[in-house]
């Protein structure tokens, strides 16, 4: 019943008049690079209908026959207007020139989904530009890291990248590169994400109201978009900095036909920190991400796209001890002690830890008619996370050698094989119509172990090996979706979607139906009121087991007995633009969160992985807050004020093992936070930037006493108490917890600020950038803990928490040339 | 240019170092009633015990107000505890009963109310000695030979409801040692997390962790034969990395691969108190100082409910030290069942089975060769 009304609802929308209309559509692209540009404008004068072009620089516009005054625009551009008599479907691509006056760091927010104009609530895009400005963590300007001073995002431990959005959990987030999910988003266990902005293009951030084409996770999506390559001319840039270097690479292979981009980035971070290491100890810490896209122009109405992103990171960790004898029995007796030899023991052992991403993904754009745009992608994304440690023994003595080596690992992996058909529709000026579908075939390994022993003693060898294999989960993820935005009339914009996804696991079968609704309306050219409704559901988990972000947090799918989570918002918001390049937003979210998973009492990954579904519950969480935004442009000086009023609780049953069934804040459930993000350019050679944060405490669990608990069996310190028919109950002592997350954590406040100083050299431009993470020093807790033992290991009569600040202020410097 | 970039990396590692402690208040949580005990239907000696929540350690309560209800009506009440601060309740009940305990002290009332599990069904055991048994000792990542009790049960489901169970074990080994004496040497079985969870276990483990084609794993793969009704998987580790693996000390399971039918296990025990074979003897005169042995392996299985259950697999974590990374973590929140207070009251049914393995048996003597040292093989 609820599809058909929607049917009859777009049908009644897409109806169109008697009079007789032409599609003008096209192209709109950079002049110099050919790189296409979204969310240009294309206005015309005299109809007052616009369009704007979608994620590839596509647009169309659908107009009653005469005469024609079109202005194609986007921010940071010199605005084109062409005039002419429409009469047929006509096709005009469009290039337009870099406006160097406006050179400025900009905010583009005129975009058909994000942004005070868009139709919904709670999205925004990101500029590169703005990401390049912010500054942050040993100068490794963020995607998520500038993500992370938006409203409605709190961060995890301070300078990592972890986020959670508007009271849901890390896992809740939806990142997509060039429309491929990524799992892991981040390298050095959370404090670097996968995303070099060099090779970004465009990133678009949803917390509410999300478009219908994106579904399967249950707080936002972050969809990032990376650069195609210029077409025109060959350019780059190189960057050195403390622990890291990128370089990108662009131009054409083809010129106007075909062209590259690409981008590397690595750590030194090993070389830097070799200096530190004792000689007996090898520590080694690695990773790069790599970018590569591939872009080649068919035709107007054809073009094919090859995007590969590849990351990997090393660890290890050897240890060598030479130094240990031991006395070998040597001669005819072995129980003669007076022919026993000292002979010196090599002993190695250590630990690597891998894990990478591996994502190619194939696209093809296709112009089906000037009102039919068509996007098809092909994408294949590996993710694996490899774990072993070894211990390597021997010595040698004459005619006695013994050789032992006992390696033990453990591996996860992911495989996403998807298919994705994106269609744009656009009947009239007044309706932009996407529909589509989406298959994803998952392939979780959660864990495989293997283990090898190899023992040579005086050349007998006794050499074993055993293997397991974790249940792989396999997983049918099929979505449709459809959405219209309907300019109903001039101060009146409704945006109707829905999406239906079916997760198909080996027993059992979920289906979802997601509606999404938006309104909008302006009373006022500067003023609009919005508000909207958004259902989404999650059919995967990431099993964690600490905060900070470990290659161990396993990806899992729900199964027979876990429901998929779900996730109902509504907001509502209120958005200003009557002062000269400044941006006001206020809103307002209730988010109702179904289905959330929590470990049991007792219960953690760490060493409980074998059957986690078990393990967790089901319970509910809610989520509300309101939010305001003040963001400046344009401008010298360009930024953002946001501000966050927000709580968020968790609930589950009184039988479901979770906190005796009482209600308990949700770990980053800050109640104030504060994010003053600006860039300001001094002059054309020296330019600022700043960024300060406040969040009030986030929620830890501690404990200060401690209570009985009884156990049925010996153990190492239990006393034991002996009982009627001949046996025992034994008890012991164990921290008391009253309730989850019982304690909050202090405030916390960051300052990081960047000074970059450009110069013009004869073939490139020279940029030294020197940041400063947490500029006053600010001993802001990351974690907090009962110190239990001193440091010589005795139990301290009265313990007291201690908090540890991982983060004091952290300076670096980035040079990079750009030629 | 390499001398800045060098001054610059040393000089950012440098202020990056340092680091700080600060000490934090939180609101006291002292002087919370805590309840705890293993009823056990059938029983006439059920023991609780009644303490508050301490700083350094909890604080032992022994007059308080302790009430056993059983299916509404009060059964026996204690308003004190013994010379060991026990509070020991000899009113019997049974499975089926709705059991209440509550317990009253300082203006406090703690309880908890449950209904009593079922017995298992049609259970059965077996022992049988097995010399020199390969297993897989994940302590050392290892193959070892060691003597063992081979403990072989069936029993049938309680329902094809979720249920859940604890092997019970436990062994008496009597020796008559050379001077006549009869003395209990030992009342309990030698728990070690490690080499427990590798023989006790080695069916489910087995089946889950090896696949090989070496001769122990063959040897092992017999087992699966012969045992195809196996336990959940909770019975064997959860993983083999070092340092992370949960050791399931308290051999919890549940019937998520036996619902509503029979379930036959093979566990293994290493033994060190296992008959000598032989002994050697000077003469003929010795032979009546050979020592006697005796072996007696009770085996039980108890039905738990769901929070005993998992109370005992948190515990089994804190074993195998799968916590003792709190700072990360944050303090780990008990499992417990008791409304109005903490700690456990854990009903339970357990079937045993009393089996005697050897019963006052000698070993074979052996008299050593006149070549041969004979004191040394005789205080071999």
């Amino acid at each position: 019943m609820k599809f058909k009304l929607l049917v009859l609802f777009l049908c009644a929308g897409l109806s169109v008049s008697a009079q007789q209309k032409f599609t003008i559509s096209g192209y709109i692209t950079d002049e110099k690079s050919s790189e296409t540009v979204i969310g240009a404008t294309i206005y015309d004068n005299n109809t007052k209908h616009g369009a704007i072009t979608n994620v590839f620089g596509f647009y169309s516009l659908t107009l009653p026959a005469g005469s024609c005054s079109l202005k194609f625009s986007y921010v940071g551009y010199t605005p084109q207007t062409k005039e002419f008599t429409l009469n047929k479907d006509t096709v005009i691509n469009v290039k337009l020139s870099e406006n160097n006056e406006l050179q400025e760091i900009e905010v583009t927010a005129k975009k058909e989904d994000a942004g005070v104009q868009a139709t919904g609530t709670g999205s925004m895009d990101i500029p590169v530009d703005i990401i390049k400005h912010t500054p942050s963590l040993l100068g490794e300007t963020d995607v998520i890291k500038t993500l992370q001073l938006t409203p409605g995002v709190q961060q995890g431990i301070g300078g990592s990248a972890a986020f959670y959005v508007r009271g849901g959990g890390g896992d809740e987030n939806l990142v997509l590169l060039d429309g491929a999910p990524v799992y892991k988003i981040d390298h050095l266990f959370g404090f670097f994400s996968v995303f070099t902005p060099e090779a970004v293009k465009r990133v678009t951030f949803y917390k509410s109201a999300f478009p219908a084409r994106y579904n399967g996770r249950t707080s936002s999506v972050v969809d990032v978009r990376t650069k195609d390559g210029d077409m025109q001319k060959f350019h780059g840039s190189f960057a050195i900095g403390l622990l890291t270097s990128r370089i990108n690479l662009e131009g054409p292979i083809v010129k106007d036909k075909t062209s590259f981009s690409v981008s590397a980035r690595t750590t030194y971070f090993s070389a830097v920190t070799k200096p530190f290491m004792s000689k007996d100890s090898k520590f080694g810490y690695w990773f790069y991400d790599l970018n590569l896209k591939l872009n080649h122009k068919f035709s107007d109405k054809d073009r094919l796209f090859f995007s590969l992103y590849s990351g990997l990171d090393k660890y290890k960790d050897d240890y060598k001890d030479d130094e240990y004898e031991i006395s070998l029995p040597y001669g005819k007796n072995e129980d003669d002690y007076e022919n026993y030899v000292r002979v010196p023991l090599n002993e190695n052992y250590g630990t690597k830890l891998n894990w990478s991403n591996f994502i190619p993904s194939l696209r093809w754009n296709h112009v089906f008619s000037s009102r039919l745009f068509a996007n098809s992608t092909i994408n294949y994304n590996h993710y694996k996370m490899n774990m072993s440690s070894y211990d390597e023994e021997s010595y040698k003595y004459d005619t006695l050698s013994f050789y032992s080596y006992n390696q033990s690992e453990y591996n996860s992996e992911i495989e996403d094989l998807g298919i994705i058909m994106d269609f744009d529709y656009m009947p009239s000026p007044n309706h932009t119509v996407k529909f589509g579908v989406n298959y994803l075939y998952h392939n979780f390994m959660p864990e495989t172990t293997n283990s090898v022993l190899k023992n040579h003693e005086n050349s007998v060898k006794t050499d074993t090996s055993a293997s397991t294999k974790g249940k792989p989960s396999y997983a049918n993820e099929l979505s449709v979706y459809a959405e219209d935005d309907w300019k109903i009339c001039e101060k009146l914009n409704f945006n109707l979607g829905f999406s239906y996804t079916l997760f198909a696991l080996k027993n059992k079968n979920y289906g979802n139906f997601q509606p999404r609704v938006s309104l909008k309306y302006s009373p006022l050219k500067y003023l609009a009121f919005k508000t909207s409704y958004s259902r989404m559901s999650q059919c995967v988990h990431l099993l964690t087991s600490a905060p900070i972000s470990l290659p161990t947090d396993l990806w899992v799918p729900i199964t027979d007995k876990i429901k998929p989570e779900t996730a109902d918002q509504i907001s509502c918001g209120v958005y200003f633009t009557k002062l000269k390049n400044w941006e006001f937003s206020f809103e307002g979210y209730y988010k109702k969160l179904d289905n959330v998973l929590e470990y049991k009492d007792g219960m953690s990954y760490l060493g409980f992985s074998g059957s986690w579904y078990n393990l967790v519950a089901s319970g509910e969480g809610v989520s509300k807050g309101l939010e305001f935004l003040a963001q400046k442009t344009e401008g010298r000086a360009t930024g953002w004020i946001a501000y966050t009023l927000s709580k968020s609780d968790r609930e589950f049953d009184r039988g479901s093992g979770v906190n005796d069934g009482k209600k308990f804040p949700f770990t980053y459930d800050r109640r104030h936070n504060v994010n003053i993000v600006s860039a300001f350019k001094i002059n054309g050679r020296v330019d600022i930037d700043l960024s300060w944060t406040f969040y009030s405490g986030a929620c830890a669990t501690v404990t200060q006493s401690k209570m009985e608990i009884i156990s049925p069996e010996e153990n190492d310190y239990a006393e034991f108490t002996e009982y009627g028919n001949g046996g025992y109950i034994y008890h012991d002592n164990a921290s008391y917890v009253p309730s989850r997350n019982n304690y909050r954590l202090p405030c916390s406040h960051v300052l990081c600020a960047g000074i970059s100083f450009h110069k013009q050299k004869t073939h490139c431009e020279r940029i030294w950038n020197f940041s400063f993470y947490n500029l006053y020093n600010a001993m802001n807790p990351s974690f907090v803990y009962l110190k239990n033992y001193d440091d010589f290991g005795h139990e301290i009569e009265n313990p007291s928490f201690k908090k540890i600040t991982i983060l004091p202020l952290i300076p670096s410097f980035t040079l990079t040339y750009k030629f | 240019m390499k001398k800045i970039i060098f001054l610059l990396s040393a000089l950012t590692f440098f202020l990056s170092s340092c680091k700080e402690d600060i000490e934090l208040n939180l609101e006291s949580t002292v002087g919370v009633l805590c309840v705890n005990g293993f009823l056990y239907a059938d029983c006439d000696s059920n023991v609780v015990l009644v303490t508050e929540t301490g700083t350094a350690s909890p604080r032992e309560i022994s007059n308080a107000g302790v009430k056993m209800f059983i299916n509404g009506t009060l059964a026996e009440e204690k308003t004190s505890a013994d010379s060991a601060g026990r509070y020991i309740l000899r009113k019997k009940f049974f499975p089926g009963d709705i059991v209440k305990i509550e317990v009253d002290y300082g203006g406090k009332t703690a309880y908890r109310e449950a209904q009593v599990p079922e017995y298992v069904k049609d259970f059965e055991a077996e022992v049988t000695l097995e010399r020199q048994k390969t297993y897989y000792n994940s302590e050392w990542a290892d193959f070892d030979k060691e003597d063992m009790y081979q403990i072989d049960l069936k029993f049938t489901d309680v329902s094809s409801e979720k249920n859940y169970y604890r092997l019970y074990l436990d062994e008496y080994t009597y020796t008559v040692k050379y001077e006549h004496e009869r003395q209990r040497i030992s009342d309990t079985v030698y728990i070690d997390g490690h080499e427990y969870i590798s023989n006790r276990d080695t069916v489910i483990y087995t089946q889950k962790k090896i696949v090989g084609d070496h001769s122990y794993h063959d040897y092992e793969r017999t087992i699966i034969n012969e045992a195809p009704s196996l336990c959940d998987e909770e019975m064997t580790t959860e993983n083999d990395l070092i340092d992370m693996s949960v050791y399931n000390y308290y051999r919890v399971f549940n019937n998520s691969r036996f619902a509503g039918g029979k379930c036959s296990m093979r566990v293994y025990d290493i033994c060190h108190n296992v008959p000598e074979e032989t002994k050697y003897v000077r003469s003929e005169d010795d032979l009546e100082y050979l020592p006697e042995y005796t072996y007696i392996q009770y085996v039980g299985i108890e039905t738990i409910d769901e929070d005993a259950y998992y109370f005992l697999k948190t515990l089994n974590g804190f074993e195998s030290g799968s916590f003792d990374t709190q700072e990360l973590t944050g303090a780990i929140k008990m499992y417990r069942n008791v409304s109005g207070g903490s700690g456990n009251i854990i009903f339970a049914a357990r079937k045993t089975k009393v089996i005697t393995v050897f019963d006052h048996v000698k070993p074979t003597p052996v008299f050593p060769d006149d070549d041969d040292d004979d004191d040394y093989y005789y205080y071999k």
